[in-house]
């Protein structure tokens, strides 16, 4: 070992920006959760659905980015921001590009709450954002990502602690996940269309969205729990050895997992088995940090007893074993036949997201405020307020939800003695649920009333102290390489190297990615084409970005399994050359009600026109809002030869004369719905947005029964 | 720009039989990293987050 040293240097850790990330944390974790509880009601209230712009399909989005990206988000880099530093002894690289991270995430996360009501929608899950904000996100990721790394080789501790390889992988793969996922074509300022069509799109949206999963809720959540745990315990973590184990194998499996949310789907068997076997070998690295949290509280339990911060780590900790024993029973075909679709999931997710990543976020913040404002908590007594109501809001949220999903899955499938569906009507399996519905959303609202007593506290904390914006410290400045001692061992070679680091996490991550997208991308069986199945006419594709619009995906999806309990309800299970030219695809993941791939030709035009007007006329008890707007706004045909001329460029065959004469063909088509309703005597313009629609939802599935 | 179907790829198989390989590979590296890894080191990196003296806030 070397015994040479350098001199002590005096520095300031940042806390202003800790400060700053908190403060977002504790407002847009309110607005998130507040959302969740409005989306929560409409689902058993229509009435909460108020005006276009609170419709439950576009703020449903608003729910999830708010609470991911927003409450999720701003706590990973408060974390990040306070552990880096003194992980490092060094400040934060730049305080430009401290400012400009805060800063431009405040200004995304305004972006989405403006145009996620307005309708301004991808549709990709967790991605929805518009193509101008996807490059402020990378700008902004780009800005952390230097500023990250500046700080680790400005460095004043020559070796990596484990959490900071948690943050460099997470840095790494966000990174890889949201610019494969954001190739689009732009069309306009706020629309644009994915690169990637049908079975493909879909691969790469739940690659995207298993592994935003992966590395947004739980690497840097892993990165703090390794740092904050030790710190709020006063002991060392369990073990070292597990914790790089389990970081290597995480990392390496997670990446694989994404096509377990498209089994029975129309992608490749093989892919979707290679997507079940990783889901179940990714319980053991899970499992690992698990364990290794756990442990690291060993003699220590009398604190936990004690300390309410201790009891929001713990549940949080045990939740994410719980969750992450679940998801890959959840990958297994035969449950995921009963669960996929259902509230089982939003319950799996919510165990995770309300349970890990929430505790952990309170926990943190209540451990990190009072040390950078000099003071202590306001109220202990309101803490541990806050943690029994929120543990009380998990049950009152995941249990009903649990029940809710079971219910569905089972009523779904569910045959009379004569071999017919016993819930012929989707309707009666929505209506069974209400109640689950009702004490879910008290659930909700429970969890929502302790983060406002969090922030009670929280604020009144740092009003009684005082903040330390420049934390003065020192430590010796680090020695070069040259001057680290001959006989170190090989084996801390790359806790040394940060750069290395990144490269080795960007290729356990790739070689997962590449060998399940290129081969869905190349190989020709994988996606049979279907010689009926044509491009969607001028109107109906007005009418499917209207379909995407109103974010109708997040309750219907497109998507006949195939199952007789499917193909009986709703018709031909669904072929993957069905997809060839959606761009992008509408499976969806969640049936409130029901699948809608072989809507075409099951209605009238008219039984639609009164549908969209008011759900209830037509299906007595529906709980699907009303769709007003649509009859008074005229469909804006502006965009559409440039929308048919992308969708050329994309490489669906259009005809230069279809693109040329959109607007008349559109025109004529939707003069000729209007012309069959006015025979039923129902009086409406030719260029009213609900013709557009109707003349999408007749279409949707019809192509394969077309005679060549 | 991008194309829906290109072509056949002969023996994509290749594509799993080498990525168990690097699989397998990477983690017998790791396990042999982690039976050889100096117990005095793992102790010192055990306690790095515990280095720093942070305010502490009489309850």
């Amino acid at each position: 070992m070397s015994t040479q040293s350098n001199p002590l240097e005096q520095f300031y850790y940042d806390n202003k920006a800790v400060r700053n990330f908190a403060i977002a944390t504790i407002i847009w974790g309110i607005v998130g959760m507040l959302v969740g509880v409005i989306i929560a009601t409409q689902l058993f209230e229509p009435a909460a659905n108020f005006t276009q712009y609170g419709s439950f399909g576009r703020i449903r989005p608003l729910h999830t980015n708010a609470v991911i990206f927003a409450f999720v988000g701003n706590a990973i880099f408060a974390g990040v921001y306070y552990s880096l530093q003194r992980l490092l002894k060094a400040r934060m690289f730049s305080n430009f590009l401290t400012e400009f991270h805060f800063w431009g995430w405040q200004a995304i996360i305004v972006a989405a709450a403006i145009t996620l009501p307005l309708g301004i929608t991808t549709s990709h899950e967790y991605a929805e954002l518009e193509w101008p904000i996807d490059i402020a996100i990378t700008l902004v990721w780009v800005a952390f990502g230097i500023n990250m790394f500046g700080t680790i080789l400005r460095r004043r501790e020559r070796h990596l602690y484990v959490a900071i390889w948690f943050y460099i992988a997470t840095f790494v793969t966000v990174a890889v996940l949201h610019l494969t996922n954001s190739m689009q074509l732009p069309i306009s300022i706020f629309k644009s269309y994915y690169v990637y069509a049908g079975v493909q799109d879909a691969l790469v949206q739940w690659w995207y969205g298993h592994n935003a999963v992966a590395f947004f809720l739980t690497t840097p959540f892993l990165g703090l729990m390794y740092y904050f745990l030790p710190k709020m315990a006063n002991r060392p973590v369990y073990s070292y050895r597990l914790s790089i184990l389990h970081f290597w194998a995480l990392i390496f499996i997670y990446i694989w997992a994404g096509p377990h949310h498209l089994l029975y789907s129309s992608l490749p068997d093989w892919a979707q088995s290679l997507g079940v076997v990783f889901s179940i070998m990714l319980i053991a690295p899970s499992w690992g940090g698990m364990i290794n949290g756990l442990l690291t509280l060993r003699g220590a339990w009398d604190q936990v007893r004690e300390n309410t911060i201790l009891k929001f780590m713990v549940v949080g900790i045990t939740t994410y074993g719980m969750a992450t024993f679940e998801g890959p029973m959840l990958s297994l075909k035969n449950i995921n036949a009963i669960a996929h679709f259902t509230d089982w999931i939003v319950a799996h997710v919510h165990v995770g997201a309300l349970g890990w990543n929430g505790f952990l976020t309170f926990a943190i913040l209540y451990w990190m405020i009072p040390r950078i404002f000099q003071t202590k908590l306001y109220s202990e007594k309101l803490v541990k307020t806050h943690f029994w109501i929120a543990t009380i809001g998990i049950a009152f949220y995941a249990i009903p939800m649990y029940i809710s999903g079971f219910t569905q899955g089972m009523m779904w499938k569910q045959f009379t003695a004569e071999g017919n569906l016993q819930y012929g009507n989707f309707l009666d399996t929505t209506l069974q649920v209400i109640p689950m519905h009702q004490m879910r959303a008290f659930g909700g609202t429970l969890y929502l009333i302790g983060a406002i007593l969090m922030a009670v506290n929280l604020f009144k904390t740092m009003a009684q102290g005082t903040l330390l914006a420049n934390e003065p410290a020192e430590a010796p400045a680090l020695l070069t390489i040259d001057e680290i001692a001959p006989e170190a061992h090989w084996h801390r070679w790359i806790e040394k190297r940060p750069i290395q680091l990144l490269v080795a996490s960007l290729i356990m991550i790739l070689i997962g990615s590449l060998v399940e997208l290129v081969p869905t991308f190349m190989v020709k069986s994988n996606v049979p084409t279907i010689a009926a199945v044509k491009p969607y006419s001028a109107l109906e594709l007005e009418g499917r970005d209207i379909y995407i619009r109103e974010g109708c995906v997040s309750c219907h999806s497109q998507l006949v399994r195939p199952f007789r309990s499917e193909t009986e309800r709703y018709g031909e299970f669904s072929k993957s050359g069905e997809f060839v030219y959606d761009h992008p695809f509408l499976w969806g993941s969640k049936r409130t009600g029901p699948d809608l791939h072989r809507e075409g030709g099951k209605y009238p035009n008219s039984w639609h026109y009164h549908h969209m007007r008011e759900p209830s006329s037509m299906s007595p008890g529906s709980i699907m809002p009303a769709y007003d707007w649509l009859f008074e706004q005229s469909l804006n045909t502006s965009m559409t030869e440039k929308k048919l001329s992308a969708m050329k460029t994309l490489g669906v065959p259009y005809e230069e004369s279809q693109i040329k004469n959109a607007v008349r063909d559109l025109n004529q088509q939707a003069k000729e719905i209007q012309m069959q309703m006015a025979g039923e005597q129902i009086k409406i313009g030719a260029d009213k947005e609900i013709i557009a629609l109707i003349a999408y939802l007749q279409r949707l599935g019809t192509d394969i029964n077309k005679k060549q | 720009m991008f194309k829906q179907f290109i072509s056949v790829i002969p023996g994509a198989d290749i594509f799993m039989i080498s990525s168990l390989c690097i699989f397998m590979a990477f983690f017998v590296l790791v396990g042999l990293y982690l039976l050889w890894m100096d117990p005095i080191h793992t102790v010192k990196m055990q306690h790095l987050p515990l280095e720093n003296n942070d305010f502490e806030p009489k309850i």
